[in-house]
């Protein structure tokens, strides 16, 4: 998603084109989802958290600085809605964590939802700084200074939190058989 | 054990975020140390699995309710709150006007049944595209063609309404107002794109804004029974304060 687009496409949502609005809700209503849903691991708090970020990001439009990447501001928005959500539920009661399969060709679909549901176990163990940074490197795909920017971090801390995480990560997944020793 | 400076290096080049300059040096390492490769390896496969796990989908609808719940601005700092209680009335109006096209077009006749609500946008669609462009009984009709917007208007008489039904092409948003005799007072809109935006609406006087090629259709209504004879319907078009079209359209007489 280029930023150029993404600034056009927001002049025109303040312009109050609705057009503009279904672009940039459809470029990014799925990158936000799978935030979403790695951080909090319900598919349903996940879609209810996309919408609240459309709604903060577009309450707030006015008020975006074009300095910065919109993407980052959404991410941003999106995990900080996530980390909230999971700390209310945290004090409510005890997750019961749904599982979706991902992914668009059938015959992988279990292998998937079996692998996913290992990986996903593992992340909720991790403490949020760290499922955080992970969540944007690998299921977002950002580089570590897009990283650095959403969460307002230096890049040697992204980099160091990732290491541990992954450090974390492997274990979960040895213990579970999915990586050797 | 790695030195942490060899494992910052194997988790950059993991992330493919190595510089050019440290690759000579970490290739050297890993000829050399079988620790160091095993530590890469292990990183990598971590690394991969969760890189190959598929997006997952949001639940269908999601776009849907996302798009109902976000209201824009809309230019010249107008709401929109018009607009939102306005459509349910223009839809019950869309069914009328349909209904009248209805009984006079023979090619509406297998759609005219129960659903006919249900497909109002496409009702409203069919009725731009077939009569509005081609339709006999058009009291009258504008053709627009200037930089920036093109397309038509025309005036159709449905007993006591009366159907305006554009067809424009913009490149960009242009303010639409339409100023009708006071006999005439406006009745409702079908947008089958849901894009328009109403900004003003006073009598037979409504403002809107239209972008890109989208078929709609203004209904104008009058007292019933009451001959309305020969009446105006200015129709303005402009962007930024800038005059693109000017033109009227007559009822007859």
């Amino acid at each position: 998603m280029s930023n150029n687009r993404d600034h056009a496409l927001i002049k025109r949502c303040l312009r109050g084109d609705r057009m503009a609005l279904g672009e940039l809700v459809t470029s990014y209503e799925r990158p936000v989802f799978n935030v979403a849903y790695r951080i909090l691991g319900n598919p349903d708090d996940a879609a209810d958290i996309t919408q609240i970020v459309f709604l903060r990001v577009f309450e707030r439009l006015d008020q975006y600085n074009p300095k910065y990447k919109f993407f980052s501001w959404i991410y941003r928005i999106a995990i900080n809605e996530s980390i909230n959500q999971r700390n209310r539920d945290r004090h409510e009661q005890p997750l019961e964590e749904e599982r979706v399969a991902g992914g668009s060709h059938p015959e992988d679909a279990l292998q998937n939802a079996q692998l996913s549901d290992v990986i996903q176990d593992g992340l909720m163990t991790l403490q949020e700084d760290y499922r955080t940074v992970v969540v944007l490197r690998h299921f977002s795909e950002l580089s570590y200074r897009d990283i650095a920017e959403v969460l307002n971090i230096p890049e040697k801390t992204v980099k160091s939190r990732l290491y541990s995480a992954r450090q974390l990560m492997k274990v979960q997944l040895r213990e579970q058989g999915v990586v050797q020793r | 054990m790695i030195e942490e400076r060899i494992a910052d290096m194997i988790q950059a080049d993991v992330d493919g975020e190595l510089p050019a300059a440290s690759r000579a040096e970490l290739d050297a390492v890993l000829a050399q140390s079988g620790e160091a490769r095993r530590f890469r390896d292990e990183m990598m496969r971590v690394a991969r699995l969760m890189n190959e796990l598929p997006p997952i989908d949001p639940p269908p609808g999601l776009t849907r309710r996302i798009l109902d719940r976000i209201q824009l601005p809309s230019p010249e700092g107008w709401h929109s709150r018009v607009a939102a209680w306005m459509r349910p009335a223009s839809y019950g109006m869309a069914v009328a006007a349909g209904v009248v096209i209805g009984i006079g077009v023979a090619n509406f006749a297998p759609r005219f049944d129960a659903d006919i609500a249900a497909d109002l946008p496409g009702l409203v669609g069919t009725m731009v595209d077939r009569s509005a462009l081609q339709a006999p009984n058009a009291a009258d009709r504008m053709v627009i063609d200037r930089p920036g917007v093109r397309g038509e208007a025309v005036l159709v008489p449905l007993g006591d309404i009366w159907s305006l039904q554009f067809s424009l092409n913009t490149s960009n948003p242009v303010e639409i107002r339409v100023s009708a005799d006071p006999a005439l007072r406006f009745g409702g809109l079908a947008d089958p794109e849901s894009e328009l935006r109403i900004v003003e609406v006073s009598g037979g006087d409504v403002r809107l804004v239209h972008e890109g090629r989208h078929p709609f259709v203004l209904y104008l209504q009058t007292e019933s029974g009451r001959d309305v004879g020969s009446r105006d319907i200015a129709v303005f078009i402009g962007r930024d304060g800038e005059t693109l079209f000017e033109g009227r359209l007559q009822t007859g007489g």
